[in-house]
């Protein structure tokens, strides 16, 4: 074969593609899309769990907002301190770690260890599922246990605890509510971050049904009505309802209440 | 013979356990409770308070609106409460609870002769009657179709697919001419040209009975033994070959469908001014002592009836209201028989099947082949056990019938009807 055939197909292909390269490299640099760099940083600083608590979907839509200044430097619920401050340097703001103003509890007092099933179940093992057919402990509004708010919590903050029912580490959560959702039975709650005192208990029915089911449930006698100073209790559709604005901390109520279901935290 | 839906499945039908066993009237109960809740739509709400003295037969609670039914006393005694019971789904459901006192005394309505279309509709819904082939839906509602959609073929229901159950087909060869009486009073109410009963031909000595004393209006067609072939919108497809469009309704391509125990009861509501407060169940299974096809009063506990039949078999296992494919497995035996409950099956442990935990799809596509609204149970499932409720109801969620049939035909025995139940609730939850 001719070489120089050879040659002339290296050098017009070549040519080709310096030619194209070079085209390719002006229009990169004439039409960039210009981001801002503090995006970036600001989405490497934050979590990167997207979990929504800030109310965008996923850390890197937040960080677009806060680097435009549509939301706070702290609007992360879940990030470290640190990382909070340096998200702060960077916008130069000067950042405090928002304290978190609630807290969970659950609203019920006796886990699934603690009661006598009413019968073998056989099927998924999830609250949701067994709640939708009823459920096997004998309250109808009461913890199942199955752990629906520990696997959906996406920072280890939820165990079942001894008794069976969910216990929070405090130190971890970061409030996302994502358990709050989760609970079919709607017994896990918010209440504010310094209240010391809730109702552990969910059950809806009139008394005599109450104790039927449970010894420790409200069975809306309305004790804690009459009895507190400060009339923060109000009891609705039979269950006692803590009115946190008004609570002092007198205490009255765990001290009287005769099933033992509002307790102290 | 016509050709059957596609899909479907074959189950062991069980049948020749209690085929053969005649209707017996069981003696009536101490104590009746009656949920105010036993039918598709709003709760009856009570008429009557506890202490009231009731007849059988008296309205005890009426319907609220139109999707609702009203509530007879199915004893003459006392009302003693009316407060929360256990019922068959494990909730606790408001309820009256009637003790009964030994009495004559009845109340019936006045029987209605040669009666217009619209008497016949308004003596259903007086006399409270719902599909009682198990859905339990208002039949005065089924039978009021918008104008738009007039209905030409009435088929009755005589496919009982579900294993075990033999309630239909004794009707069908026990009460043959009231079965004719009450298609004909449901062809007048909705102005029909023709009634079809439709028969599987597992039974088909109650065909020949039919179609031997029947006029001329009234055809008899077997259908090919395959499960869901009772379901409305595959009876309508067998049958008439007419699709029911998606989420549609019968009246939709103008059909109406209706159980055989149900139009007995309408031909007793109308022309014998008999409210529905009693209804024929079937108790069979292996682990039954004596199978029995028995007529029972509504709000019967289950464990009366079962003691009554001389009790279960030591091996027994599971219980079930209803039949095994769409029944409902009962946490305790002190609920009631409502209007929807078609039977009551126990099942010894050699028959239920081992409940497995692990939940490993192995793509074999079986459950795609048998289902009969041809969804994807394998994929809804797997999306039901994540939670999500959009994909759910991209991939039509809601048109499940729970049939069943996939949990039974998957070689992997994933509990897909019960995963895809927890989807369709996860799905309703999102969409709020």
């Amino acid at each position: 074969m001719d070489i120089s055939l050879v040659l002339q197909a290296v050098a017009v292909l070549g040519g080709l593609g310096l030619l194209i390269g070079a085209l390719l490299a002006y229009v990169g640099e004439k039409m960039k899309v210009q981001i801002d760099p503090k995006v970036e940083k600001i989405f490497e600083l934050l979590p990167q769990l997207n979990c929504g608590a800030c109310g965008y979907a996923g850390c890197e839509l937040a960080a677009e907002a806060i680097a435009k200044g549509e939301a706070p430097p702290n609007a992360c619920l879940v990030g470290g301190e640190e990382e909070l401050k340096l998200i702060g340097n960077l916008l130069g703001l000067k950042v405090e770690k928002k304290l978190y103003s609630d807290k969970p509890v659950v609203n019920c007092g006796k886990g699934r260890n603690e009661v006598e099933t009413q019968f073998e179940y056989e099927g998924l093992k999830t609250c949701a599922a067994v709640n939708a057919m009823g459920g096997d402990i004998p309250c109808s509004y009461g913890c199942l246990g199955f752990g629906d708010c520990v696997r959906v919590c996406p920072f280890d903050a939820v165990h079942i605890g001894e008794k069976g029912l969910p216990v929070f580490d405090l130190e971890k959560c970061t409030r996302c509510r994502l358990c709050e959702k989760a609970c079919p039975r709607k017994i896990i709650s918010f209440v504010p971050n310094d209240a010391g005192i809730y109702v552990a208990c969910s059950n809806k029915d009139i008394g005599k049904n109450v104790r039927e089911v449970c010894n420790v449930g409200c069975i809306a006698c309305k004790i804690c009505e009459k009895n507190c100073p400060n009339s923060a209790f109000k009891v609705e559709e039979n269950l006692a309802k803590v009115d946190y604005d008004k609570c002092q901390l007198a205490l009255v109520c765990v001290e009287k209440c005769p099933t033992k279901c509002i307790k102290q935290i | 013979m016509r050709k059957a839906f596609k899909g479907g499945i074959h189950p062991p039908e069980y049948k020749e356990i209690s085929k053969d066993c005649q209707i017996t009237v069981l003696e009536a109960p101490e104590r009746v409770v009656l949920p105010l809740s036993q039918h598709v739509g709003n709760p009856a709400k009570p008429i009557v308070n506890p202490k009231d003295k009731v007849v059988k037969g008296q309205l005890v609670a009426e319907a609220q609106g139109f999707v609702s039914a009203n509530i007879h006393s199915p004893v003459s005694g006392t009302v003693i409460a009316i407060t929360k019971h256990p019922s068959a789904s494990g909730i606790r459901v408001e309820s009256l609870i009637i003790e009964r006192e030994e009495s004559d005394e009845e109340f019936r309505y006045e029987p209605l002769e040669n009666p217009e279309p619209r008497s016949i509709v308004e003596r259903v819904f007086q006399a409270g009657i719902v599909g009682l082939g198990g859905a339990a839906f208002p039949t005065h509602v089924k039978l009021s179709p918008p104008e738009e959609y007039p209905v030409d073929t009435v088929i009755i229901n005589g496919a009982e697919c579900e294993p075990y159950l033999t309630v239909d087909y004794r009707l069908m060869i026990e009460n043959t001419d009231e079965i004719i009486a009450g298609a004909l009073l449901v062809k007048e109410a909705v102005g029909a040209r023709r009634v079809i009963i439709a028969i599987e031909s597992n039974k088909e000595d109650a065909a020949k009975k039919i179609a031997s004393i029947s006029p001329s209006e009234i055809e008899v067609v077997l259908l090919p033994t395959k499960y869901p072939q009772g379901s409305e919108k595959h009876l309508i497809k067998a049958v008439l070959g007419r699709e029911v469009p998606q989420q549609g309704l019968p009246f939709h391509v103008g059909v109406l469908v209706q159980n055989i125990q149900t139009v007995i009861a309408v031909k007793r509501a109308v022309q014998e001014g008999i409210p529905l407060y009693e209804r024929v169940i079937t108790v069979s299974g292996q682990a039954v002592n004596n199978p029995s096809n028995i007529k029972v009063p509504v709000g019967t506990l289950v464990s009366y009836i079962i003691d009554i039949l001389g009790g279960l078999k030591e091996d027994a296992k599971k219980v079930i209201l209803g039949g095994p494919m769409t029944g409902i497995a009962l946490g305790r035996l002190d609920v009631p028989v409502t209007k929807g409950t078609s039977g009551i099956v126990a099942l010894s442990s050699d028959i239920v099947s081992r409940y497995d935990e692990s939940d490993t799809c192995i793509r074999c596509g079986r459950c795609v082949e048998v289902c009969p609204m041809f969804l994807q149970p394998y994929l809804l499932g797997t999306l039901g056990r994540l939670g999500r409720a959009d994909a759910l109801i991209e991939n039509n969620v809601y048109d499940c019938i729970e049939c069943g049939s996939c949990s039974f035909i998957c070689p992997s025995k994933r509990n897909l009807v019960q995963l895809i139940r927890v989807g369709k609730s996860i799905a309703r939850e999102v969409k709020k």
